[in-house]
């Protein structure tokens, strides 16, 4: 298994499509950083200034967690994107390039090539977010100091530095798990392909429909909703509250974990019944 | 009937006089004692003393923030902290100065078992208060309690508490006011909830200002009072009007 993992490593990474998702990151935080570095005192003044008539506001809330936490919101659709492309290519990619039957040949069996290939997707969705942490809180200090981050979620939570480093690491650590939802998605889209456009126009538009009715206000759909994964996937913010909600928490973790079995289960029983032709 | 005449009007004289008498007695007592009140509060040449800062407000919420505070007559003040600080505008005891230092007029209205009750109007167009209560402790002559209807920012209910020191200087500040629920657009960031405005949009908020440590009367050097990057600085710009 080891050995197919490390192989389906390299045949990514010899794919130049393969970067565009860490090119892409670079860009988007490059430029959010840029854009709060230059504007960001700015906008949070605007946001929080009818405090200014009874407080005097002192000290710099436009640094590296208030900035990371803003980059974070990239979660909802840039990264998902970043996460389908790969993932969606790893089984109809296959297809598309006419090397299945070549695959199949080999004394592998058809679940642990399978399994291997998704391993090898989730694991560079993991690369992903941890190259947005890297983006985020270490390159970001090129830009910004350390000091207290303002969260603007149903009330202003403002937390001290000390405490806020914990609080990403959770966070991202959650976003993670939530990438690997999409990632699954696209993956079982991947394996019902034969080529790479397919499953990742479809794990968005599944996405896309999702987080609509997930943030849609509309009676009719609030029995679906628990049931839609898109209604966790911004549940990362539930560790910049004060106090911390374990039990939403852990509840929405363990629905994305049933999404992620579900998608790959699935995905392997399509796959071990897939007549292959190509 | 002369003699009757004579005496009612001796009576209505008599009377005048005890009116008038107690009315110029009374008028100077206010002034005298924001005097006094004044005079102790100079006895502060300079402190320096920990603090720290407790926001109660229903749509904030920020940790308990500690700095440290210097001042040094007549209006040098400064406030150190690391991080972000929220400190009340009003209810620095500097700021109660300074509103006694500008043009007023000091009214005594009564007293309990424990303070003297002064309303304090401003004189100068350009205060930014419409009107003060004063609450003076009877026996010690200082401020236990200041109520201040303010043009721009609504009324604040600023209770002191004393210590064992050797001066008026509190070891506790409470300010209370109505705080507008700000308004942030959704777009921004995410939802604000403003369920507990009252119905004129407002919220009750309070900060606790807790001081300690102090060192009162010390050298403190001009160079405390200077900017530093690495902190949070408040700077209270003196207001004081010169005729």
């Amino acid at each position: 298994m080891t050995n197919l993992i490390r192989i389906e490593f390299t045949k990514l990474f010899r794919r130049g499509m393969t970067y565009i998702g860490f090119a892409a990151i670079l860009l988007i935080v490059l430029v959010i950083q840029l854009g709060m570095f230059v504007e960001g005192k700015k906008l949070l003044d605007f946001l929080i200034k009818s405090l200014s008539d009874v407080f005097v506001l002192e000290g710099n809330l436009i640094n590296i967690y208030t900035v990371s936490y803003v980059i974070l919101n990239s979660l909802w659709i840039h990264i998902p994107i970043l996460v389908a492309i790969v993932a969606g290519d790893l089984v109809s990619g296959e297809a598309g390039r006419g090397t299945f039957r070549l695959l199949i040949t080999r004394p592998v069996s058809r679940t642990k090539l399978l399994t291997a290939k998704y391993i090898t997707a989730q694991v560079y969705t993991a690369m992903l977010v941890l190259f947005l942490v890297f983006m985020s809180l270490i390159v970001g200090r090129l830009f910004f100091a350390s000091g207290d981050m303002i969260v603007l979620m149903e009330t202003i939570n403002i937390f001290d530095s000390t405490d806020v480093l914990w609080r990403f690491m959770a966070a991202y650590g959650y976003g993670m798990v939530s990438m690997w939802v999409v990632s699954g998605l696209a993956f079982l889209f991947s394996t019902n392909a034969t080529n790479s456009l397919g499953p990742v126009v479809a794990s968005m538009s599944v996405l896309i429909l999702f987080t609509i009715i997930t943030n849609f206000s509309i009676g009719i759909f609030d029995p679906i909703k628990p049931f839609l994964f898109t209604t966790y996937l911004n549940g990362w913010q539930l560790f910049f509250a004060e106090p911390l909600d374990w039990k939403s928490i852990s509840t929405a973790i363990g629905i994305m974990i049933g999404h992620i079995t579900v998608f790959y289960l699935a995905a392997l029983y399509i796959f071990k019944h897939k007549d292959i032709q190509s | 009937m002369n003699k009757k005449v004579s005496f009612a009007n001796s009576s209505t004289l008599l009377i005048l006089f005890i009116f008038l008498a107690n009315s110029i007695f009374a008028q100077p007592k206010a002034d005298s004692l924001i005097a006094e009140v004044m005079r102790k509060n100079a006895e502060v040449k300079s402190f320096r003393a920990d603090v720290s800062i407790d926001v109660d407000v229903d749509f904030i919420n920020i940790p308990i923030k500690k700095g440290k505070i210097f001042f040094k007559a007549p209006d040098k003040f400064k406030f150190r902290a690391t991080g972000f600080v929220l400190v009340p505008k009003k209810g620095l005891d500097f700021s109660i100065q300074e509103m006694l230092l500008q043009p007023h007029t000091a009214i005594y209205v009564s007293a309990d078992d424990t303070n003297h009750l002064l309303k304090i109007v401003p004189m100068s167009p350009d205060a930014d208060y419409v009107i003060a209560s004063l609450w003076i402790d009877r026996e010690l002559l200082r401020i236990n309690k200041v109520d201040i209807s303010s043009q721009q920012q609504g009324n604040f209910l600023m209770k002191f508490g004393y210590g064992d020191l050797a001066y008026d200087i509190p070891v506790s500040t409470q300010v209370f006011f109505d705080i507008s629920q700000i308004d942030i657009p959704m777009q921004f960031i995410t939802n604000m909830k403003s369920d507990k405005k009252d119905k004129e949009g407002k919220s009750k908020g309070s900060v606790t200002m807790t001081y300690s440590n102090f060192k009162i009367n010390g050298e403190i050097p001009d160079e405390e009072f200077e900017e530093n990057a690495s902190d949070s600085i408040l700077r209270v710009e003196s207001t004081k009007k010169t005729n």
